[in-house]
């Protein structure tokens, strides 16, 4: 139905912009949709090739995307080459700034792992002080979460846990495997909750905008989608001072366009969204803009153990496998807190096989340890919230451009020290977890990953009642411009330790249809 | 991060070789049969009539490669001829096989293209192993894992060719072609082209 006529403009394909062309187009609104990146088609765009045909052996192209650890010599081409998309940091505060440019965004490829946030997290600051509270409560976002949950089909185990809410799940009953059994009555002994991992099951190969979201939206009748739509700015008609649409370039030419809409919906991702506002030079009367980044801290193989009775291949059936989840369960109890606010939560796995640079062993004994080894590993990855600072922040720099010329994003962003003391707190926990439970601790460490890692960036755009001090309000709409919504990662307030993409599917959601409702009655 | 994982992602190469083998005797008599089916006279107006039916295509042949290692010579050129000899030491002592591996030269040419830091991290232990010889090696290899950096030279770079090393033979097409059950390696895994 290509028209040049929108109701409504949406800057993104993935998490966010995906559930808002699903809802909008639902009611009946009439959506344009712009990403950066093309529609992939998976058959042709992936092969499979052994790894000795690899350039460099598997080992990777030196120096091809220095920030992004997830990348292999496999996948380099599906994240978005950094020489491309440029962005600038202190050289000693590094920022790993990873990101995909398809249709789907990065739906195609996140964990799936699928959380709640509580009212220890939208309440925050009532419970210890910290920051600010989100403008919503736990309550106003659960009938969204309610919604979102059966389309990403999500399996999860109930608990009755305050601070980790239970979903709308396909209910996870699988047994837990024996080292699990152990490890939970250790947990158990401290009051520390295990619970299955939460997970997006989805359809097929994908739990993403792209299969699940936008094949509904476009069956209405009522989306068009442009792939390889790089926007540069968001246009404001002069007299109303509202905005008006997009200027974009070709992906691949570089002809410039502008889309025109009567409402422009922005989830281009955390820092992109923001990166375009900046850009644009509009919805920052507050100064808020850019700043309150945050994510989570990521500490992958913080305890490296064996369980003794699976070695040399002799587990019996049923000791070893599965992993489970460990929500937060510090500073619960107010005048029980450690010495570091907020929480952290554990993702562990047993039946692998330690990485052989944990075996202090070479040559021909290394790979006998490794085969003594295999299958008896418990490994854990540490996941921290991150408190929302306002000198973590990110700003236009002039002096670099993309290759579209548009202007790139500088970024300043470290930890503190209260991420610090709950990483050291998070490792001697699990560590001494593995030890009650009868595991052989081979190594730890507390070495969080540069912020960015986590793939998790938040905050930048943040909501709020109070105009002066944040970017939104309440339903991800800009308090300066009214026909301006954001409703990706950038509009959190405090991220929790939890993976976010359930909660901006739900705040995408629950955006969206207060949008519609507001244009159907005329307010917007 | 460059080791890829192939534990689970197996191929035996001799049951991969075995299939390239009947795959291609499959082809062979499809081809034949395709071409019989493109050479059948077709009426031009008919094909104007159908042009959502794409024409046959003869399949096109798949040809077996080799990979460089196992035709030519490498030419090292990074490291001294000094270093170098080191390097052929330390691969033999930390990885069995990886002399038939080529990792020495392929090593010359990784480090070659790889950040001054890393260079340096091997010329170091290099240098340091021809001046003070291999008897430090053992102690350092055998010390308990910890995050922070070994702080001396020898250390250091044993530390990152453990790693560099193992993962340069098991991912060579000499260790997969000599693969054998309880031997793991020559795996593979979806690899994306450049987008278009």
């Amino acid at each position: 139905m290509p028209t040049k006529d929108y109701d409504v403009l949406i800057i993104g394909s993935g998490a966010s912009g995906g559930m808002a062309a699903y809802a909008l187009t639902k009611l009946g609104v009439k959506c344009l949709m712009l990403d950066a990146g093309p529609l992939v088609d998976f058959n042709r765009q992936r092969g499979p090739k052994p790894v000795y045909e690899l350039p460099y052996r598997g080992l990777g192209e030196p120096g091809k995307l220095p920030h992004v650890v997830q990348a292999n010599e496999f996948n380099a081409n599906q994240w978005v080459d950094e020489k491309e998309v440029p962005y600038t940091h202190d050289p000693k505060t590094p920022f790993n700034w990873v990101r995909v440019r398809m249709i789907g965004g990065k739906s195609l490829f996140w964990a799936r792992m699928s959380f709640r946030l509580s009212d220890y997290e939208f309440k925050g600051a009532e419970h210890d002080g910290y920051g600010e509270n989100w403008p919503i409560s736990y309550s106003d976002l659960a009938p969204f979460y309610d919604r979102v949950e059966p389309i990403f089909r999500v399996a999860g185990r109930k608990e009755g846990l305050k601070q980790l809410p239970d979903g709308v799940f396909l209910e996870d009953d699988s047994p837990w495997s024996e080292s699990m059994n152990a490890f939970i009555a250790a947990a158990k002994k401290r009051d520390i909750p295990v619970t299955k991992m939460r997970r997006a099951t989805g359809q097929g190969q994908f739990a993403s905008s792209f299969n699940l979201l936008l094949p509904d939206a476009i069956e209405t009748g009522n989306l068009a989608i442009v792939p390889n739509a790089v926007v540069r700015d968001i246009t404001v008609d002069k007299n109303t001072g509202l905005v008006n649409g997009a200027n974009f370039l070709d992906r691949h030419s570089k002809r410039e366009m502008h889309a025109k809409a009567r409402v422009v919906v922005v989830g281009a991702s955390c820092l992109e969204s923001t990166r375009i506002l900046l850009n644009s030079k509009i919805a920052n009367s507050s100064g808020a803009l850019g700043h309150y980044l945050h994510d989570q801290t990521y500490i992958t193989q913080g305890v490296q153990a064996i369980v003794p009775a699976a070695k040399d291949g002799k587990a019996p059936r049923g000791l070893m496998g599965g992993g489970g989840y460990v929500p937060r369960f510090v500073n619960l109890k107010k005048g029980n807190e450690e010495d570091f606010i907020r929480g952290y939560a554990f993702d562990f796995s047993t039946g692998g096989t330690p990485d052989p640079k944990y075996i202090p062993a070479y040559g021909a004994e290394l790979e006998k340890a490794l085969a003594s080894y295999r299958g008896a590993g418990v490994s854990v990855t540490i996941m921290g919230e991150v408190l929302p600072r306002k000198e973590n922040f990110v700003a236009i720099d002039k002096s670099v451009v993309d290759a579209w010329g548009i202007p790139a994003l500088h970024i300043q962003c470290k930890y503190s020290d209260n991420e610090f003391k709950m990483a050291k707190h998070a490792m001697n926990t699990f560590d001494e977890l593995c030890r009650s439970a009868g595991f052989e601790v081979l190594a730890k460490h507390d070495q969080m990953f540069p912020p960015g890692y986590s793939i998790h960036e938040l905050g930048t755009c943040r909501m709020g009642s109070d105009p002066k001090t944040s970017v939104l309000n309440k339903w991800n709409q800009s308090h300066d411009i009214k026909n301006l919504f954001v409703v990706d990662g950038s509009s959190f307030v405090t991220g929790g330790y939890q993976n976010p993409t359930m909660t901006i599917l739900s705040l995408s959601l629950r955006a969206s249809e207060y949008l519609a409702e507001q244009m159907r009655t005329g307010n917007v | 991060m460059g080791f890829i994982s192939i534990e689970n992602r197996e191929i035996e190469s001799s049951s991969a070789a075995a299939l390239i083998e009947r795959s291609m005797m499959l082809v062979m008599k499809r081809r034949n049969f395709v071409r019989a089916l493109v050479a059948a006279p077709v009426a031009p107006r008919l094909l104007a009539q159908q042009p959502a039916v794409a024409p046959a295509q003869p399949e096109a042949p798949k040809l077996e490669t080799a990979v460089a290692d196992e035709a030519a010579e490498p030419r090292p050129h990074f490291f001294t001829a000094e270093q170098f000899g080191a390097l052929r030491k330390v691969c033999d002592l930390l990885t069995p096989g990886s002399l038939d591996a080529g990792v020495p030269e392929f090593l010359d040419f990784y480090i070659g293209a790889s950040s001054a830091d890393r260079q340096h991290i091997y010329k170091a232990g290099l240098d340091a192993l021809n001046a003070h010889g291999f008897a430090g090696a053992d102690a350092l290899l055998r010390a308990p894992w910890t995050y922070e950096e070994p702080a001396d030279p020898l250390g250091r770079f044993l530390r990152v060719a453990k790693v560099d090393v193992r993962a340069a033979t098991m991912n060579s097409k000499q260790f997969s072609a000599t693969a054998t059950t309880g031997r793991r390696g020559g795996g593979g895994g979806l690899y994306w082209y450049p987008l278009d």
